[in-house]
């Protein structure tokens, strides 16, 4: 196991009149090498939970697990699940930037925090900021920026200057250029086209293919559809379900977790409600469905 | 007076080569729900902006009303300004107040508003967006789904007489972007000479629209209404923009000798249609 997440609840402005609890006791397992999706309406937890993964913030109760990292603001209790580890486990929970390296978020809208003067700079800032020294951030860099598609006519220009997906995948770059192994993405195709979508979306399937652990945060079921084999849906600071996308579509009460199904199960859902005469349960693509419609009103 | 908005022959660009924006044309009739598809990088924004005065087209001209507005008349613009008003994607260019109720008086404030009246009208529009209980906040302490509905807020107070939104609803998670949609069909239901012009990804939304303009590298590629704009399939696969569902499946079934009427437009009258055939 990865990826130990163990009964973790979390408030914000604890003690204060907006006091908020967001995480309400969640427990979820992920392995490495997955592809899973956690989904859920705003407010669900979803965003407090994946800045657990690398300590950005600290669960209240319970603890997260990642590797040998152990992640909890209850220091009686780190202490504890550390009494028995070897020494070099120890020392590695003290240097919490080497969870952050290993765990790369890619936030909401990642365009929106470039900064630098140039396309290379911007995607070098990472490993610099990770110690490491100037040419070997730069080969980093580098290696990332290609990984992501972008070349080297590039490397001189301004961020600002790129298109909305450019900019997106220059972003990702700065986060793999630390060499996460676990990647963590926030609504990545949020606001792109389908080309675009599918050209980040590809970028992600890829950088899976290369074995790394990808937790993918989105509302865009169709993404889910194609890309994802887990999905954890969250409702109210809880996990509410654990399930393979296909199930999830064909649920019956999947509106309560907020959640747009693809428009093909929405309308199957549809022809049911309005008492369609075949049953839909196995089909699962476009042309048998338009089969099965075509048949049954030939018949 | 039918009309809003027309464009005649605008041509931008960011640099010398004038291929932002190329011979761009059309006019949007008073009421009606436009909206604006392209990939990304097509001029969907850039227009946006032209639309709403902050940048000047390098040549050709707008109307608003039916008057040529020209970007260096001060007065004009000071008016226009009250009729048009623009929702960007991103709502950290936009967020000025330091709290969300300061967000949403601020373009009320430059008007002049009675203090009283304000307040009443920033309650009111926080409360329609659901955010009333977040009105002492900062941005900081709020997330982008917060900051655009905030965003959404501040226009939608200023009683204005064309809206654009430019994927306004982007960091929304669907339950939000529906209330959304659903104040903007209240309002205009309340006031049928409201324009709304949405910059969108949502090809579902554009089937649904009154008129649907289509922008390719820079040029418009195709304009109506929506089942004509649709219509030629690989036209519009071929600038890397999805088919609308209903389509599909209408085009589907008359390949199978099934008509469907050109009347149904949403998928539960779609699902609700084929269903009765029988």
């Amino acid at each position: 196991m990865q990826i130990e997440i163990n009964d973790i609840y979390f408030t914000y402005n604890k003690k204060r009149y907006d006091e908020f609890e967001a995480l309400k006791g969640v427990s979820l397992n992920i392995n490495k090498g997955e592809f899973v999706s956690l989904v859920g309406k705003t407010g669900s937890g979803k965003s407090t939970l994946i800045q657990m993964l690398n300590g950005l913030l600290l669960p209240t109760k319970g603890y997260v697990k990642v590797d040998d990292f152990i992640i909890t603001s209850d220091k009686k209790l780190k202490k504890n699940l550390l009494r028995n580890a070897s020494k070099e486990i120890k020392d590695l929970n003290k240097k919490s930037y080497l969870l952050r390296k290993k765990v790369g978020i890619v936030f909401q809208f990642p365009e929106y925090q470039l900064f630098e003067e140039t396309v290379l700079k911007d995607v070098m800032f990472g490993p610099i900021n990770f110690k490491v020294e100037e040419n070997l951030a730069k080969e980093k860099a580098i290696n990332a920026l290609h990984s992501v598609g972008i070349n080297d006519s590039y490397f001189a220009r301004s961020p600002f200057e790129l298109s909305g997906g450019e900019k997106r995948r220059v972003a990702i770059a700065g986060i793999l250029a630390s060499d996460p192994e676990i990647l963590v993405l926030d609504e990545p195709t949020a606001g792109l086209d389908p080309n675009g979508k599918k050209e980040i979306m590809n970028l992600v399937k890829n950088i899976h293919s290369q074995g790394k652990t990808i937790i993918l945060v989105t509302h865009d079921m169709d993404v889910i559809m194609n890309y994802v084999d887990k999905v954890f849906v969250m409702n109210d600071g809880k996990l509410i379900e654990e399930t393979s996308p296909i199930d999830l579509f064909n649920k019956e009460n999947i509106n309560m977790c907020s959640l747009e199904i693809p428009t093909f199960y929405k309308f199957k859902k549809i022809l049911k409600k309005h008492g369609f005469c075949k049953d839909l349960k196995e089909i699962n693509d476009f042309s048998s469905l338009i089969k099965c419609i075509s048949e049954s009103l030939n018949e | 007076m039918n009309e809003a908005l027309r464009l005649e022959h605008i041509y931008f660009g960011y640099e010398e080569d004038l291929d932002t924006l190329i011979d761009v044309s059309f006019s949007v009739k008073k009421g009606d729900y436009v909206t604006l598809i392209g990939h990304n990088g097509s001029g969907k924004s850039t227009l946006a902006k032209i639309i709403s005065f902050l940048l000047n087209p390098n040549s050709g001209k707008i109307f608003i009303n039916e008057e040529e507005i020209n970007s260096n008349d001060e007065n004009k613009l000071k008016n226009i300004r009250k009729i048009i008003g623009i929702v960007f994607q991103n709502p950290d260019n936009q967020f000025i107040g330091s709290t969300v109720e300061d967000d949403i008086a601020f373009g009320l404030e430059n008007r002049n508003t009675d203090v009283k009246k304000m307040k009443e009208l920033v309650y009111e529009y926080a409360k329609k967006v659901n955010m009333d209980k977040f009105l002492n906040k900062e941005p900081s302490e709020l997330s982008g789904g917060q900051k655009q509905r905030v965003a959404i807020a501040g226009i939608l107070a200023l009683n204005l007489k064309i809206i654009i939104f430019d994927e306004a609803t982007s960091m929304l998670d669907p339950e939000g972007v529906e209330d959304i949609k659903r104040l903007i069909f209240e309002m205009r239901e309340k006031d049928p000479t409201l324009t709304f012009i949405s910059i969108t990804h949502d090809i579902e939304e554009a089937y649904l629209s009154d008129y649907c303009i289509v922008l390719n590298k820079g040029k418009i590629l195709k304009e109506g209404k929506p089942f004509e704009v649709f219509q030629n399939e690989e036209l519009i696969s071929s600038t890397g923009l999805d088919i609308p569902f209903v389509l599909k499946v209408k085009n589907a079934l008359k390949d199978n000798g099934i008509e469907i009427s050109e009347n149904i437009k949403t998928i539960d009258e779609l699902g609700e249609y084929i269903c009765k055939l029988k």
